[in-house]
């Protein structure tokens, strides 16, 4: 045990020794247990650190088995992770024609041969991840925190959000992360993203949606090292009702955890230009 | 993904076109001190920790180049600020007459230069040139360009033009230049609106191990008074045609395994001196220092910087070269 995983100890001491609150975000469900939270100078929770999900949402939102690498060669290196759904009440309520769009779009995920397959999932070509997908992608990201605005840097590719905590704007142009506006519920940081283009998906297995998005995340402290993350999707060209998923985001306290470079613009290069190399 | 990102994607055309020349190098000698910049009297807001509070967006378009021009040799400054202004209404950049594939004309360009009063960015050596390359250098320069003539795959292009990195230190750049300063305790992040993030540790630890490469380095960090010193190092040597983005820049230069000191002074509320060191014998005969001043720019609004995402002009411009070898081996086959 290195000395800096001590205090997740002393947290999960004090996680059992707390008596457990009734906090519950805002979905239905058991209370979660609840530890004292670091606050800012202005009391605010400090959500200052780098976070990661655990979940395997980025596979898929919904329930999934195991599954085999969808390329061949790769084997048990490339299978899917089970996981149940992260989604409350367990289905995407789709709209019966986007559900069809949808199994389309799992069909041609990965669609196995060199180029820029537009078809495709938007991670296999290292576009920007979109909300939520950003926050649960297989990297961490860092949380900065001041008075007036919070910024979110993902190690994915060069992914990050800018969150001013004033008065609303309205979104001036589509974009893959969307134009975000927070503000502070009690300790819930909330934040409402629209005007994001109809480029992004949620996952690996084809759930998307439209031009139409609006998210709603809510990020609320439950302990210094662990918050509960919930997104709340409106599309009514794509589903038949808001939803909304829901999964916890830890505290890295590796030591000297920071984020690396992932430039997978580099990273695909021969996949989709691979054909124009000199011979 | 703006129109800007887009054409970004064909700046490399224009660059191979205009090579410039690393031009007259002044002998200098190899033992240079290592750079101080001068000390500043003022004092910054601090941040609720107790650091100074340098949050907001920066930017810091220049008139003055790299080097110091020919005419003013021997002159390190302006009298003042009337004597640069009249300079720069002189010099002023207008590249609206510029046509055909790469050309970037007005449009593009912010051009809200910051007020400097130094001839060139160059203020180490003094004389506001840049130290000679070694022998070595010289060597992998030639052989870098005459690969990027070529245009044998992406990996002859800038980094910017792949939409990897805008790459470190920054030089001035034509536009989306602006850069947002956002910290937390322990941290600092510099947030260029033209995609790279830069997260430095505050809290002295070591950089990361010998096989972790970064376009842009690895950054460490500590507060000394009230300017951030930061401390590079871990970049990949798969830069090309200059490690920095920007105009002024030597194409071709082998930027390697380099070490690089930056030094972010606060001189008032609205500006930083910025010195970038650059520190690579295996490069450079002696290390050399840019100042470049940033100023606080408060309606500046980053933008969402989607460059890989609508980048077709690589892909289009490797397949030309192709098309155009091949219709030249046609040729070839035809007059035989």
């Amino acid at each position: 045990m290195t000395r800096r995983a001590r205090p997740a100890v002393f947290a999960a001491v004090a996680l059992v020794l707390a008596s457990f609150g009734t906090a519950r975000p805002s979905a239905q469900g058991p209370p979660l247990p609840q530890a004292p939270i670091p606050r800012t100078p202005d009391g605010r929770p400090d959500l200052n650190g780098v976070w990661q999900a655990l979940s395997t949402a980025n596979f898929d939102l919904e329930d999934h088995g195991s599954g085999p690498s969808p390329v061949l060669l790769m084997g048990a290196l490339g299978a899917t992770p089970p996981g149940e759904s992260v989604v409350d009440g367990g289905r995407i309520p789709y709209r019966p024609e986007a559900l069809a769009k949808r199994n389309e779009n799992r069909k041609n995920a990965v669609p196995g041969t060199p180029g820029r397959h537009l078809q495709a999932d938007p991670e296999l070509n290292c576009f920007l991840p979109g909300v939520p997908r950003a926050t649960y992608l297989p990297h961490p990201f860092q949380i900065f925190q001041s008075s007036t605005v919070i910024w979110m840097v993902y190690q994915y590719s060069y992914a990050r959000r800018e969150i001013p905590l004033g008065a609303p704007t309205e979104a001036p142009y589509e974009s893959w992360m969307g134009w975000s506006n927070g503000r502070w519920e009690g300790d819930t940081l909330v934040v409402d993203v629209t005007g994001f283009n109809g480029e992004t998906w949620f996952d690996r297995s084809g759930n998307y949606h439209s031009d139409a998005l609006r998210v709603v995340e809510r990020y609320t402290p439950i302990g210094a090292y662990h918050l509960m993350y919930e997104a709340t999707i409106e599309d009514p060209k794509t589903f038949t009702r808001p939803w909304t998923i829901s999964m916890p985001l830890y505290r890295r306290i590796d030591r000297n955890v920071r984020l690396l470079e992932f430039k997978c613009p580099e990273l695909v290069e021969e996949l989709h230009m691979g054909e124009y190399r000199k011979r | 993904m703006t129109h800007r990102a887009l054409a970004s994607a064909s700046l490399a055309a224009a660059v191979i076109a205009l090579w410039p020349s690393l031009g007259a190098v002044t002998a200098q000698g190899p033992t240079a001190r290592p750079f101080t910049p001068p000390p500043s009297t003022y004092s910054p807001p601090r941040t609720p920790w107790g650091d100074p509070d340098l949050m907001g967006v920066w930017d810091y378009q220049s008139l003055i180049r790299m080097e110091r021009p020919a005419d003013l040799a021997g002159k390190a400054r302006f009298a003042d600020e009337a004597e640069y202004r009249a300079w720069a209404k002189a010099n002023a950049p207008n590249r609206d007459s510029e046509t055909g594939v790469g050309a970037y004309n007005e449009w593009w360009n912010d051009r809200n230069f910051v007020v400097n009063l130094n001839t060139s960015l160059i203020v180490d050596p003094p004389d506001g040139r840049y130290p000679a390359l070694t022998p070595a250098a010289e060597q992998r320069r030639k052989e870098i360009l005459a690969r990027a003539r070529e245009l044998a795959s992406w990996e002859d292009y800038h980094a910017l033009a792949r939409c990897i990195a805008s790459q470190t230190p920054n030089a001035p750049q034509a536009y989306n230049s602006g850069t947002y300063i956002m910290q937390s305790p322990g941290w600092v992040a510099i947030i260029r609106e033209r995609l790279d993030t830069r997260l430095v540790p505050l809290d002295g630890r070591p950089h990361v191990g010998d096989n972790i490469r970064h376009w842009n380095g690895d950054a460490v960090g500590r507060w000394d008074g009230n300017t951030l010193v930061v401390e590079t190092t871990n970049f990949t040597d798969k830069q090309r045609l200059g490690g920095m983005s920007g105009a002024s820049v030597p194409a071709g230069i082998p930027f390697g395994s380099f070490r690089l000191v930056e030094h972010f002074v606060p001189v008032s509320r609205d500006r930083i001196e910025y010195y970038a060191t650059v520190v690579d014998p295996t490069t450079w005969t002696r290390p050399w220092t840019f100042n470049l001043p940033w100023e606080r720019d408060p309606d500046y609004q980053l933008f969402e910087y989607a460059c890989h995402e609508g980048n077709y002009a690589l892909t289009n411009s490797l397949r030309g070269e192709r098309v155009q070898e091949a219709e030249a081996a046609r040729t070839r086959e035809a007059g035989k």
